[in-house]
């Protein structure tokens, strides 16, 4: 794991944004953080930031997570995607393993434990 | 040819003609009429009577020339008639204008001749009585020309009697079974309600437990948002100070109850209605 590691945080709740931004403050996942509560606009300025990872939300308005994953799969891109949702749905899950991008499923509340783990795990991957 | 052949053989070519023209009556007052029409040629007469008696009714005919009275009652039955029918005894006797009721005594007799005969039939009783006088001799002879008569006449009758008892009959029958293809017509659509009713409170009851899993999952996705949020802001509040806690985590801690607590509000509302509705739509039986 290189000294910046980008993180770039979509999820159409400002507030949980602000909390997992404060998570990976605490545990120090990473060096940088950007969030969007507007999904669209993340895409947009997505090649602008090249993020080494994404923190997505499944269930938001006009483009929904799965949407999202569909648009990165079409554009070819291949950035790390953490699904964080609120959805204990087991489909969810299966689902989202039709994605390569999909590195992790982590449903909400996110602890400083998920967060650390998920830190070791990304570390051991690179 | 001597006389007797004669009258013998005209009194057979009436009766033919009589015969002839029975053969095409179905109704009984073409047969009083056809009756009027052949007596006189053949046998003499002033006044001529049968009455038909069967265990409920009374059918009776006077003819007078050119004229024809029908009784249907009890009381149209003559004195002499009653008689006739306790004894059975065949009778002759004179009589006169006056002793004839209203309709008949304008008939001129004279030296009237009363003849009455009673004679059973399987059916009937029948009463014949003829009245002839001085210028209109009866004869003894004309008697089995007269018995040929009544058979016909009788059988003519009864078969017109039953003829009209077969069609009311019919008519009854036709009204019976339009009546069952009717009641089967009904029975049928009751059927098909009730097979209709089931369908669709079958397809009801199917809508209203998809309703009712959809409505369960969204509540419990909806609520667990901002229980996420509440807990999350829990997770990392050891991180803030006193300042902080205050100023960052508290307040977003109350939007976030707040919210909560509007969709609870928002999940029982729905709910309460969604019951209100099907319970109306499916009634109060399926509740």
């Amino acid at each position: 794991m290189s000294d910046s590691f980008k993180i770039m945080l979509v999820d159409d709740q400002q507030m949980a944004n602000f909390i997992n931004k404060k998570l990976i403050e605490i545990t120090q996942l990473a060096t940088d953080v950007v969030d969007y509560t507007l999904p669209e606009k993340a895409l947009v300025e997505l090649e602008e930031h090249q993020p080494d990872i994404i923190f997505l939300d499944l269930n938001m308005p006009k483009i929904s997570g799965w949407e999202f994953l569909d648009s990165l799969t079409q554009s070819h891109n291949t950035t790390k995607v953490v699904i964080v949702t609120s959805s204990t749905s087991e489909l969810d899950k299966q689902k989202a393993q039709n994605y390569i991008q999909v590195v992790d499923f982590l449903i909400k509340p996110l602890t400083k434990n998920t967060m650390l783990s998920l830190k070791s795990k990304l570390r051991s991957a690179s | 040819m001597n006389l007797a052949a004669a009258k013998y053989r005209i009194a057979y070519e009436a009766f033919s003609k009589f015969s002839g023209s029975l053969s095409r009556v179905d109704n009984l007052e073409d047969l009083s009429t056809v009756v009027s029409k052949n007596l006189k040629y053949l046998f003499n007469f002033k006044i001529f009577r049968i009455i038909l008696l069967d265990k409920d009714t009374v059918t009776g005919y006077t003819f007078i020339k050119n004229e024809i009275w029908a009784h249907k009652n009890q009381e149209d039955i003559l004195d002499y008639e009653k008689k006739l029918l306790q004894d059975q005894i065949p009778f002759s006797y004179a009589i006169s204008s006056e002793e004839l009721p209203g309709y008949i005594n304008h008939v001129p007799l004279k030296n009237g001749q009363l003849w009455g005969w009673y004679l059973p039939y399987t059916n009937y009783k029948v009463c014949v009585s003829l009245i002839a006088d001085d210028q209109t001799q009866f004869s003894y002879s004309d008697v089995d020309i007269l018995h040929l008569l009544v058979d016909t006449l009788t059988s003519k009758y009864r078969q017109i009697c039953l003829n009209q008892e077969i069609i009311l009959k019919n008519k009854r029958l036709e009204e019976a079974v339009g009546q069952i293809a009717l009641k089967n017509k009904e029975i049928e659509q009751i059927n098909s309600n009730q097979q209709n009713v089931i369908e669709l409170r079958t397809r009801e009851l199917r809508f209203k437990n998809k309703k009712i899993l959809e409505l369960s999952r969204l509540n419990a996705h909806n609520l667990r948002e901002p229980l996420c949020r509440i807990l999350g802001l829990l997770e990392i509040a050891d991180y803030y100070d006193e300042q902080g806690l205050r100023n960052e985590i508290l307040p977003k801690l109350c939007e976030s109850s707040l919210e909560l607590d509007a969709i609870f509000k928002n999940v029982v509302a729905k709910s309460e209605k969604e019951i209100e509705y099907y319970g109306k739509t499916i009634g109060n039986n399926d509740e």
